[in-house]
């Protein structure tokens, strides 16, 4: 250590607070969190995968669900896989989260944005049928 | 109903932290635009410091699936018939989730410290600095790298390092000892005195300048130096936003008092009245200042009722029953607000410490007088 700083210099806008409910920051961060465990394979599978997995920039994705968020920005449903569905809701956070990015190449610290609201998944999947 | 395709990365970074930004830290990082992480050593906990604010870190581990995802557009958009079945439309938008957390940092507003436990201590010999409590091994810093690595914020480290007696000798951050800040102080007073400097409007330089005008002459040695004089003024002044030092009189006056108990009531207890005036005794001649014994409590006990002993409080136990008995072994009864400098580290949940000496003591009151005695 001793001391590493982190460096805002990007971010002097963020701190303003915009007026209206938004779900993604103005960088284009947002937050999902669900009461439970969200699992999915960490090699691609052999076989049939119906184009699940794919390559972003170098490195392998999965494809594991699909997101809606009503008009109000107050309720989001999140499909996962073909079966499962899961209500949720748009929270305001309490205390914003910075979110911080740790280089130990260069061993310095960035804020890369601060997110203000949540989507959260409290409740058990319901079937998709 | 807008949708958005959601995916994961495979291996999420593990380089990413959320920080919860309370107003106190967002406030800071507003104004100041950066914040700082900062620790001793690499294991040592890591505290987060501002310009002026030092801010301890929990981590708060959770079990829910936390991911952080961002906007982006894949490589290869998917096929529509993938997702007529879920009844929506095809996605109008693509999120990556990116990171993976498990836990948040926690942030909790503290007081930075200086970590001086293991500086050298400086007496004023000669170009020696010797080691702490005589270890061999005092870390030898410069100024730059302890503040570099105490977890204090900056201006918390400017206001705490002349308080401890901090200075630079040689280069070297060390602690100046007791009776070196004491000779220091005396030998400012009477030059400033002599020179008829103001003690309300104090200039460093010419405080330096006083006190050393009849130092050295011949080429002996003279411990006195501008950093010394500086930690001097530090320590028993205020600072005016120009610059200028002003005397805080009661900080020496206690000063001066504990030195008198520890010269004159150590090892016998003297009577109250014959304290005083050996106090008085101890100042530079025509100083003048009020006494006010109050600010010496936590400095000394009575052993036999009026009669006050000099008494130190490192010497007593952490465990609080045991400090508890080992004062009363001392002096079976109290004045609160004489025991209250004695216990008050120990009243951790901050508690009123009437009701805190009630959990360990008995209580009583008479007229205004509030007294504290064993159980």
């Amino acid at each position: 250590m001793p001391t590493v700083e982190i460096s805002v210099s990007k971010l002097g806008s963020l701190f303003q607070e915009e007026g209206k409910v938004s779900v993604y920051t103005r960088l284009g961060n947002t937050l999902l969190e669900i009461q439970g465990e969200l699992e999915h394979p960490l090699e691609i599978p052999q076989g049939d995968t119906q184009g699940k997995f794919t390559k972003y920039q170098g490195e392998n994705i999965i494809r594991f669900g699909l997101l809606t968020i009503d008009e109000g920005q107050k309720k989001a449903t999140l499909f996962v896989g073909e079966k499962q569905r899961l209500l949720g809701t748009v929270v305001k956070m309490e205390t914003p989260l910075g979110l911080l990015k740790f280089d130990h190449g260069s061993g310095s610290v960035e804020l890369q944005d601060i997110i203000r609201y949540k989507i959260i998944f409290k409740d058990r999947p319901l079937p998709v049928m | 109903m807008p949708a958005s395709a959601l995916y994961s990365k495979l291996h999420t970074d593990s380089e990413y932290k959320l920080l919860q930004l309370d107003s106190t830290l967002l406030k800071a990082l507003e104004n100041e635009g950066k914040l700082a992480f900062k620790a001793a050593k690499e294991s040592d906990s890591v505290v987060l410091c501002s310009k002026s604010n030092t801010w301890t870190l929990k981590q708060k581990n959770h079990s829910n699936t936390v991911l952080v995802m961002r906007e982006f557009v894949p490589d290869e958009i998917p096929k529509i018939e993938n997702w007529s079945s879920l009844d929506v439309r095809e996605p109008s938008g693509f999120s990556l989730g990116f990171t993976k957390q498990s836990y948040e940092l926690e942030p909790r507003l503290t007081t930075g410290e200086i970590n001086y436990g293991t500086l050298p201590i400086y007496s004023g010999e000669a170009h020696k600095v010797s080691g702490a409590s005589g270890l061999p091994s005092a870390t030898c810093l410069s100024l730059e790298d302890l503040r570099k690595c105490s977890p204090c914020s900056d201006e918390e480290f400017a206001q705490k390092w002349p308080a401890l007696g901090g200075c630079v000798v040689n280069g070297v951050a060390c602690i100046l000892s007791r009776e070196f800040v004491s000779r220091a102080l005396h030998i400012t007073l009477m030059s400033c005195m002599a020179e008829s400097l103001s003690f309300e409007d104090l200039d460093e330089s010419q405080a330096f300048a006083a006190v050393n005008k009849d130092m050295g002459e011949a080429g002996e040695f003279n411990p006195f130096s501008k950093e010394v004089i500086s930690t001097i003024l530090g320590k028993f002044c205020s600072r005016s936003p120009l610059g200028k030092f002003k005397l805080q009189k009661e900080t020496i006056s206690q000063w001066y008092g504990i030195e008198a108990l520890k010269k004159f009531a150590s090892r016998v207890s003297i009577p109250q009245d014959e304290f005083m005036i050996k106090w008085k005794s101890l100042f530079p001649p025509y100083f003048s200042c009020d006494l006010d014994f109050r600010a010496l409590r936590g400095y000394y006990y009575r052993p036999l009722g009026s009669c006050i002993q000099y008494f130190s409080k490192e010497t007593l136990p952490d465990d609080p029953k045991e400090r508890f008995s080992y004062l009363f072994k001392l002096q079976s009864t109290w004045d609160l607000d004489e025991i209250a400098p004695f216990i008050d580290q120990l009243n951790t949940k901050g508690i009123k410490i009437e009701s805190f000496v009630m959990k360990y003591a008995r209580r009583k009151r008479q007229g205004k007088r509030i007294t504290v005695s064993a159980r």
